[in-house]
């Protein structure tokens, strides 16, 4: 019975093991790949910087005007330390639309007591639709600040809304609780003042989690202690560091994060923004704002820079990362579906033929070809086709790999940005490189599953997200109710 | 050889890989922490040294030692740091030091380099302490643009006609960093740019002519007026609307009447421009005209049109109270949120 039951998994395991080996193959030559792109762009970037003086921006009356667009969904406790953070970025041309989301707490009366805000009329030119505007607001101390109350409608038609009412050049789309660094604009602006064809740009997103803050400013950089956010502290590392840069060689990006990433705002407009029916509406506009241009033939390129920094606060629950994972993987998996002709496709350049394969067979299967290896290894070693030390060195190496690209993006980064200044923190950093791969690793594998089915059935809900709040919390004052009109 | 053992020399290189990278991650954190530790105090004293020679001015000599015994390193880290902030006889001091040190002689050397990166670096320090060596004079013209970009900051330092036309020139650069680069330098420069500039407009191709009329809009001399005049005509609705913004920029009886004739300018973001104009210049016998421009075909002209009003002052106020009541609901909308702003005392 064993002998038949053995032959029967031989000859299914056969192929399927042959096409893993080959994917296992394929995959760490892409990743070998980007974290040499990733190198090599590191150190022409580093280059680049030594003649930009940033002051001579800062002080210029013929830099870009930039609206930064924070969408804002009950953050009462928190808008008035992240606004005021805003407010004083380095940045010559700067004006801040705040989008208060059909908030059901007092976040507008908030706004309007701590920025002495006076409504105004609702006068703008709705060129992409969006649900209704209730109130506009502009504040008597700071001239450059825009609130806007509406209906609910989430973060994608609340960053419309900041679209429609935005008047910069270049607009800048964030979380209302992301911090970002004071010199990061200028930083992000330089690709789009160097290059006209550059139409998006996008800095680096740290976690948040056990560092110090005050005021909507860092004050220590620490690496956290709690498994969740330290393995996410090296997980993000690498996706921006390895992926993201490596990829501005390699054809370009096609995800700015939604957190933090430059757009010029006409052919936003003319794309039509961002779209509401999807939970990867960062990724999808990339891909659009990208393949319009190839459409339209001007060559729209994405930048990812990684000296701008914006932290972020990330889930430290299994339950708030698992459902924001499946929601990435749903995301991910919705983009490539709706522009699926871009796939191979010669007219769409090195987008066509090296980026987008690389996201669907590195990006997009690899969960479902992770899995399948792992239960191929299972089924493997129970009906004795495989010697169990050969299997045990084999998952060695597989990890072995993951930890050489860890590690090599810590000293990537160590050796351009040096954030983390405490040998002790450098510890914590390297074991974290280690840890994930011990549980953390399988588990993001059964999320993105999860996603994908999800995606299949048609899921499109964005599952509820928890955060702690990392801005300074000020005591809400007694206000009145907020004004609608 | 057989799976076994090639998996055994792979996994036996990836050990090798990755203690060398764990070394390496230590070793660079070890070497920083000490060398944050040992420039630290020396750059401390340096600053507190620099901090009493500006206050006092009889203290030079010290500030003068302990910065020769600094390493070449922290020598330009602390010229990079004080560059920006000093002028005058303060940056000359700086300069002296900077010759004092061999840093000039260096600069000059990395000026001539065949690596892009270290002749980007010779002139960053050329411009840092205002060395106008002949040496960074062809780098204005070098094929890498972060070096073209970086000569042309420099520039400010040699302010000579040759210098002048080709920064101009740089102003149609594909290279918007060249471009950025050009126009500021040649902001900074003032005067001497005007005469230069104006030439360079009779002549220039498009894509010049919008960088140089950007430059004479930050500028605003009198002298532009007849190079503005005339291309307030342009067959290019570009350039008209530069031109007729720097026309409300410069002023006189014959710009205003430009301006004003740009109202009717088939083409919005020329009528844009004049409406900009003409709130800058504050120029309110316009305003039954541009009143009329809140029932314009394009949105932006109508909202332009608004604060238009707006920046006029009583006249304004007054056909914007009208029009708030207007059949025609955009120009209302407009009107009443021109209205409104006037309480916030924001401009847009």
């Amino acid at each position: 019975m064993m002998w038949y039951l053995a032959t029967a998994v031989e000859a299914v395991m056969g192929p399927v093991e042959t096409t893993v080996l080959l994917y296992f193959c394929l995959i760490n030559i892409c990743y070998t790949g980007l974290l040499t792109a990733a190198v090599f762009e590191m150190r022409r970037m580093r280059n680049e910087a030594i003649g930009i003086n940033d002051h001579i921006v800062v002080g210029s009356r013929l830099a870009p005007t930039i609206s930064i667009l924070a969408p804002a969904y009950n953050e009462e406790a928190t808008i008035t330390a992240s606004v005021q953070s805003l407010l004083t970025l380095d940045y010559p041309n700067l004006e801040v639309v705040v989008i208060a989301d059909g908030c059901k707490d007092a976040t507008v009366a908030v706004l309007t007591q701590e920025f002495a805000l006076v409504e105004v009329h609702r006068a703008y030119s709705p060129r992409v639709h969006t649900k209704g505007v209730v109130a506009l607001y502009r504040s008597v101390r700071h001239a450059n600040l825009v609130v806007v109350d509406k209906l609910n409608g989430g973060k994608a038609d609340a960053l419309n809304v900041g679209l429609n009412l935005a008047s910069g050049d270049l607009v800048c789309a964030i979380d209302a609780d992301t911090l970002i660094e004071r010199g990061a604009l200028v930083r992000l602006v330089r690709p789009m003042m160097i290059d006209p064809d550059v139409v998006a740009t996008g800095g680096t997103i740290r976690p948040v989690n056990a560092v110090e803050t005050k005021n909507g400013r860092v004050l220590d950089v620490t690496v956290p202690r709690t498994l969740l956010a330290g393995v996410q502290v090296v997980e993000y590392l690498r996706a921006f560091l390895l992926g993201r840069l490596g990829l501005n060689r390699l054809g370009g990006n096609l995800i700015i994060s939604g957190a933090f990433g430059l757009f010029r705002r006409e052919p936003m407009l003319e794309s039509g923004g961002w779209l509401h029916d999807t939970v990867g509406e960062d990724m999808e506009l990339v891909v659009r704002l990208r393949r319009l241009g190839y459409e339209r033939g001007t060559a729209s390129k994405v930048v990812f820079v990684p000296d701008p920094t914006a932290w972020t606060e990330v889930p430290e629950s299994w339950g708030v990362l698992g459902r924001q994972r499946d929601r990435w993987h749903r995301g991910l998996t919705d983009t490539l579906w709706r522009h699926r002709r871009l796939i191979g496709n010669p007219y769409y350049g090195a987008m066509g033929l090296v980026v987008f394969p690389y996201f669907v067979l590195v990006e997009l299967l690899a969960p479902i070809v992770e899995a399948l290896g792992l239960v191929i290894l299972a089924a493997s070693l129970a009906v004795g086709l495989i010697d169990r030390t050969f299997a045990l060195l084999f998952f060695a190496v597989a990890l072995g790999i993951g930890l050489i690209l860890s590690i090599a993006t810590l000293l990537l980064d160590q050796a351009s940005f040096m954030r983390y200044r405490r040998p002790g923190d450098l510890a914590w950093l390297v074991w974290w490189s280690i840890a994930e791969n011990l549980g953390f690793r399988q588990m993001t594998v059964y999320w993105r599953l999860r996603g994908l089915v999800k995606y299949m059935r048609g899921r499109s809900d964005w599952g509820a997200m928890t955060r702690k709040g990392f801005a300074t919390k000020t005591p809400v004052p007694p206000v009145a109710p907020p004004r609608a009109s | 050889m057989s799976p076994d053992a090639l998996v055994r020399m792979v996994l036996f290189g990836e050990l090798m890989a990755l203690a060398i990278g764990v070394l390496l991650l230590v070793a660079h954190a070890w070497w920083w922490w000490w060398y944050e530790r040992w420039s630290s105090g020396r750059l401390d004293a340096v600053r507190t040294a620099l901090r009493e020679a500006l206050a006092e001015g009889d203290r030079r000599l010290r500030f003068t030692r302990d910065f020769m015994r600094l390493p070449m390193r922290l020598q330009i880290y602390l010229l990079g740091e004080l560059a920006p902030h000093l002028t005058g006889a303060e940056h000359e001091m700086l300069r002296r030091l900077a010759q004092q040190a061999g840093l000039l002689r260096k600069a000059e050397q990395l000026c001539r380099s065949w690596f892009w990166s270290r002749r980007l670096f010779g002139a960053k320090l050329c411009t840092l302490v205002g060395h106008p060596a002949a040496v960074v004079l062809p780098l204005l013209a070098d094929r890498n643009a972060s070096v073209r970009a970086q000569a042309v900051e420099w520039a400010i330092h040699r302010p000579e006609p040759d210098v002048v036309a080709q920064l101009l020139q740089m102003l149609g650069d594909r290279d918007g960093r060249c471009r950025f680069a050009a126009q500021d330098t040649l902001v900074r420069l003032g005067h001497d740019a005007i005469v230069p500039l104006m030439t360079f407009i009779a002549t220039a191709d498009r894509a010049g002519l919008l960088g140089a009329l950007e430059v004479a809009l930050t500028m605003a001399d009198a002298r532009l007026l007849a190079p503005a005049r005339t291309l307030a005509a342009s067959p290019h609705a570009d350039v008209r609307a530069r031109a007729v913004l720097l026309l409300g920029a410069l002023g006189s009886a014959e710009g205003v009447a430009l301006v004003e004739r740009a109202l009717d300018d088939t083409e919005a973001p020329v009528r844009q421009a004049a409406l900009r104009a003409l709130a800058s210049l504050g120029h309110w016998p316009a305003a039954a005209r541009v009143a009329a421009l809140l029932h314009d075909s394009t949105w932006d002209v109508r909202r332009q049109a608004a604060l238009c009003l707006r920046a006029l002052g009583a006249p304004g106020t007054i056909y914007l109270r009208r029009l708030r009541d207007s059949d025609d609901l955009v120009a209302a909308a407009v009107a009443r949120y021109a209205l409104d702003l006037a309480a916030t005392g924001a401009t847009a």
